[in-house]
């Protein structure tokens, strides 16, 4: 299958593979925590608390086979659904969604975060399969333990970036108390992935301005607000100029309304500048350079020439976006039906290139030999 | 609220003559407060800073607003997030649209713009200032 006008390789930056029954974690879990979620009933995911489904299962309904494996637990079935009929070079597994290492218990968070990375090293990344790749999951609520987890195993050629599923301390990341985070991936040169909703079970974070959605409908379309609360704050306290190779990936926030938030920050800067006068670029050209956002939910406007317009707003932003799936949930988007929304000319950056410029690739890939990055 | 300006009061003309024209008692001119001076019916910001004395024309090169009608400030540097140090040479921010601009140079601190200066001296308690002939391009 060619991906409406693309037939080249792809690069998945939002995949999600999970564990399904807590037993087939537990073994990956360390002492003490092991004890402690085995003489207990409560959910190793606390997501398990989400919105009710008005379809009853957060899988896409043409995916799900009665008494077959469940998407997303399988890599047989991951294969035959996605990478093989989209010609998926690349595939970064983002768990589902890593929400584990946003409990209460920041300890039990940090424990969870790094029983998931061995769980996943051991049970998807080892298999032989050089299309999938995988995110280090840390627990942001305990940065130092975040930094530690990285550090770990910020060496692992599978492990392309760094995952972060909540704001647990009801702090923008740009705050100093997440730094040893920054700098631990800047040492590593690994981007930072940003899949918000855990802020819903923390008794800090909170998802979006004005408290927390009741419903899903809610909980979706107002997913971009965290999104610009962080980069803001990130730009703001000179993230990216205390560690310029730093990368925020966006994920499932969708992206029209990038070209806004920058020109609103860059009048902003201009006229407060003297607040930040470690900020030393205009924040349009960081969010170019170190910022990147993924498709889905891909937005779809009446006309796709409105898109463009409304894209168009930041000159460079096709170099910004950057194709995913969201397998297996319920709102996946399609690789052609994305390719084909956009024009021509940007196709291969959207559906590979931004990718590979972006993500920390091993040496050699199965895809090719990756280029090197401009950032 | 204090402003960093006042001005309209000085009427001069400029003889030409390359001499430094004389713009009135350094006495009259309040520490890091703007003066505005018309001479021959254009517009000069004077600013006293301690002992030096800057002179601008009073004129934004971004929407040619009155930049001297600004806010003036010692100029904010970091080398590291989170910290700002404030230096002891001012700059001049435009009321319009904010623009900062560093004096004596006049360049933008983030444009490559600048506003054009004169030099300046306080010679015996007079505020003297060499327009050259750059006034009369002004």
């Amino acid at each position: 299958m060619t991906a409406g006008g693309y037939d080249g390789s792809v690069i998945d930056c939002d995949v999600h593979h999970a564990y399904g029954p807590a037993t087939k974690l537990t073994p990956y879990i360390q002492a003490p925590w092991r004890e402690f979620v085995s003489a207990s009933t409560m959910s190793l995911n606390p997501a398990q608390k989400h919105y009710p489904h008005p379809f009853g299962t957060n899988k896409r309904i043409d995916l799900v086979d009665d008494g077959g494996p469940t998407p997303g637990w399988d890599y047989d079935l991951m294969a035959s659904q996605l990478l093989d009929p989209f010609n998926i070079g690349r595939a970064i597994l983002n768990y589902d969604v890593g929400h584990e290492s946003a409990h209460n218990n920041h300890y039990l968070a940090a424990a969870l975060a790094s029983a998931l990375n061995d769980w996943s090293l051991d049970t998807w990344l080892s298999r032989g399969d050089d299309r999938l790749y995988g995110s280090i999951l840390v627990a942001s609520t305990l940065p130092t333990y975040a930094a530690n987890e990285i550090r770990r195993l910020g060496a692992h050629p599978r492990m392309v970036g760094v995952l972060m599923v909540a704001d647990g301390l009801g702090l923008p990341f740009g705050h100093p108390i997440y730094h040893p985070i920054f700098e631990a991936a800047s040492e590593f040169d690994l981007p930072i992935s940003l899949h918000f909703g855990a802020d819903l079970w923390s008794k800090q974070g909170q998802l979006a301005a004005g408290g927390n959605p009741l419903s899903r409908t809610e909980f979706y379309t107002l997913l971009p607000q965290p999104a610009m609360h962080h980069i803001t704050s990130c730009i703001s306290h000179g993230v990216f100029d205390k560690w310029p190779n730093v990368r925020l990936v966006l994920l499932e926030t969708g992206y029209t309304w990038l070209p806004w938030l920058a020109r609103t920050l860059d009048l902003q800067f201009s006229n407060l500048r003297r607040e930040s006068p470690f900020v030393r670029n205009l924040p349009s050209e960081t969010i170019l350079t170190n910022v990147r956002i993924a498709t889905q939910p891909y937005e779809p406007p009446e006309h796709s020439s409105h898109l463009i317009d409304l894209l168009s707003a930041l000159d460079g932003i096709e170099d910004v976006i950057m194709f995913s799936s969201d397998y297996p949930h319920w709102d996946i988007d399609d690789a052609d039906d994305v390719a084909k929304e956009f024009p021509p000319g940007w196709r291969a950056k959207i559906m590979y290139r931004n990718a590979e410029q972006t993500f920390r690739w091993p040496a050699t890939g199965a895809a090719g030999s990756p280029s090197s990055r401009t950032i | 609220m204090a402003r960093d300006w006042c001005g309209g009061i000085t009427l001069l003309k400029n003889d030409m003559s390359g001499a430094s024209v004389d713009v009135g008692s350094s006495d009259e001119f309040m520490d890091r407060i703007f003066r505005i001076v018309a001479i021959d019916g254009k517009e000069f910001g004077v600013l006293r800073w301690g002992e030096a004395v800057y002179v601008v024309r009073n004129i934004c090169p971004h929407h040619f607003s009155p930049v001297c009608r600004g806010l003036v400030r010692e100029s904010a540097q970091s080398e590291a997030p989170g910290t700002i140090v404030l230096q002891d040479s001012p700059i001049v921010i435009c009321p319009n649209h904010r623009w900062e601009f560093r004096l004596p140079s006049g360049f933008a601190v983030r444009s490559r713009h600048s506003i054009k200066t004169y030099p300046a001296r306080i010679q015996e308690g007079r505020v003297l200032v060499d327009f050259g002939a750059r006034a009369r391009q002004a």
